[in-house]
């Protein structure tokens, strides 16, 4: 048995039940692992800015059976940015170990957000838009959130939150528009491999920056060039 | 939209779109839940490209009305036969000589869509109009950017206010009438 700790932000005066809950994770892919136990701590342990009325923020403990344990790194370091729960919409985790600075949490709501993707079927514009798989979702996610802490952690800046919105081709765009920049990333199955296909300037089509990666990979010299996303 | 091109026996004259006539395009409002405060519609996302498009549909303004688009929706298919929800989208419209100035390399193409009679779930349309690209996918982005960038900073001039409800009594009468309709034969 083993335990994974992190911190959930239950939304809409979600309560648990306290019986077994079924929960997606993203590194599980579209398996479902039993939550055995779930508890809340005390609310004033958290920092009173992160909360409104409707959201409490609480420290979650999943415990695994042996053959479902997470058994590596990455999967411990994805623990935190998809869960959906099946039975009660408003349950997102944001955060893993309590690691997440602060300063990131716009970022981890967003992401929280944008799990409704993963629910969108054929046709979710009401024309014939395709599904958005795992894979690319996954991606995304994880670019936003790489992005996102290396230029924190190395670069001292704190970043706006993209939106993340489903393309009908079956792609995800992350969108940041601030005051002084924007960029669009558009992230998808090209050839085989998930691709980062990127354009940003600093408005009015000034000072332009374009190009392509693996969106697996983490470029410097594109995380420099968002430091202007603020 | 269909996107068979009017060719033989076609009515309707291929004709320059200028720069100074509005082309407009319906935009989904579904594919996600109560938006957050704040978030940009339309987004780039809603000016991409499905797969084995050459172009961005739209309707020039100048051969159809607002009430029209929406029925021209409602009386079309999705790929799995169900008729697309009318209510289900906005209708945004762009200044042809903008989206020209985005890039040499696109083009406004005008390709009314005719059969007589046109079957059902593919109603004719004399305003059908391709905005072309021949660019790769880093100017795609930019170009959708650009485009979204335009709706939401121009948001009064380019969102055509319009409630689609009001028309679906008509158009369920029209549904129940197969191809015998105006909009899918010259009568």
């Amino acid at each position: 048995m083993a335990k994974a700790f992190i911190d959930a932000k239950l939304k809409n005066g979600y309560r648990s039940s306290g019986e077994e809950e079924e929960i997606d994770f993203g590194f599980a892919r579209k398996r479902r692992r039993n939550v055995f136990d779930l508890y809340q701590s005390k609310k004033e342990n958290k920092d009173q800015s992160m909360r409104d009325e409707n959201d409490f923020f609480h420290s979650v403990s999943f415990t695994f059976s042996d053959s479902d344990t997470p058994n590596s790194s990455r999967d411990l370091k994805n623990l935190w940015m998809v869960a959906t729960s099946t039975k009660n919409k408003g349950f997102g985790i944001i955060s893993r170990d309590q690691n997440v600075d602060r300063n990131l949490y716009h970022i981890s709501n967003e992401i929280a957000f944008s799990s409704y993707i993963l629910e969108l079927e054929y046709g979710w514009d009401g024309e014939d838009a395709k599904v958005i798989s795992r894979e690319v979702y996954d991606s995304a996610i994880q670019f936003v959130r790489d992005y996102s802490r290396y230029i924190f952690i190395h670069l001292g800046v704190v970043i706006k939150s993209p939106e993340i919105n489903p393309v009908r081709d079956g792609s995800i765009d992350l969108s940041w528009v601030t005051e002084s920049a924007r960029m669009l990333v558009n992230i998808k199955l090209y050839n085989d491999v998930i691709q980062a296909f990127f354009y940003g300037d600093h408005l009015n089509n000034k000072n332009p920056l374009k190009g392509s990666i693996s969106a697996n990979e983490l470029e410097e010299a594109l995380a420099v060039w968002m430091k202007k996303l603020v | 939209m269909d996107e068979k091109a009017c060719v033989n026996d076609c009515p309707w004259p291929i004709e320059e779109i200028l720069g100074d006539e509005f082309l407009s395009r319906h935009i989904p409002v579904q594919g996600s839940p109560k938006q957050p405060d704040g978030r940009r519609f339309p987004s780039e996302s809603h000016f991409a490209l499905k797969e084995g498009e050459d172009g961005l549909s739209h309707y020039w303004n100048r051969y159809i009305t607002i009430e029209d688009i929406f029925i021209t929706i409602g009386l079309s298919h999705r790929l799995d036969g169900q008729f697309k929800n009318h209510t289900a989208f906005k209708v945004f419209q762009i200044e042809s000589g903008f989206i020209k100035s985005l890039n040499e390399l696109i083009t406004t193409e005008h390709k009314p869509i005719f059969r007589n009679p046109a079957p059902v779930g593919q109603p004719n349309n004399r305003s059908h109009s391709l905005v072309k690209f021949s660019l790769d996918e880093t100017d795609l982005l930019q170009i959708r950017s650009n485009l979204a960038a335009y709706c939401v900073e121009n948001y009064n001039i380019s969102y055509r206010d319009f409630k689609p409800a009001n028309l679906t009594a008509r158009i369920e009468d029209l549904r129940l009438r197969g191809n015998k309709t105006p909009y899918h034969s010259i009568q």
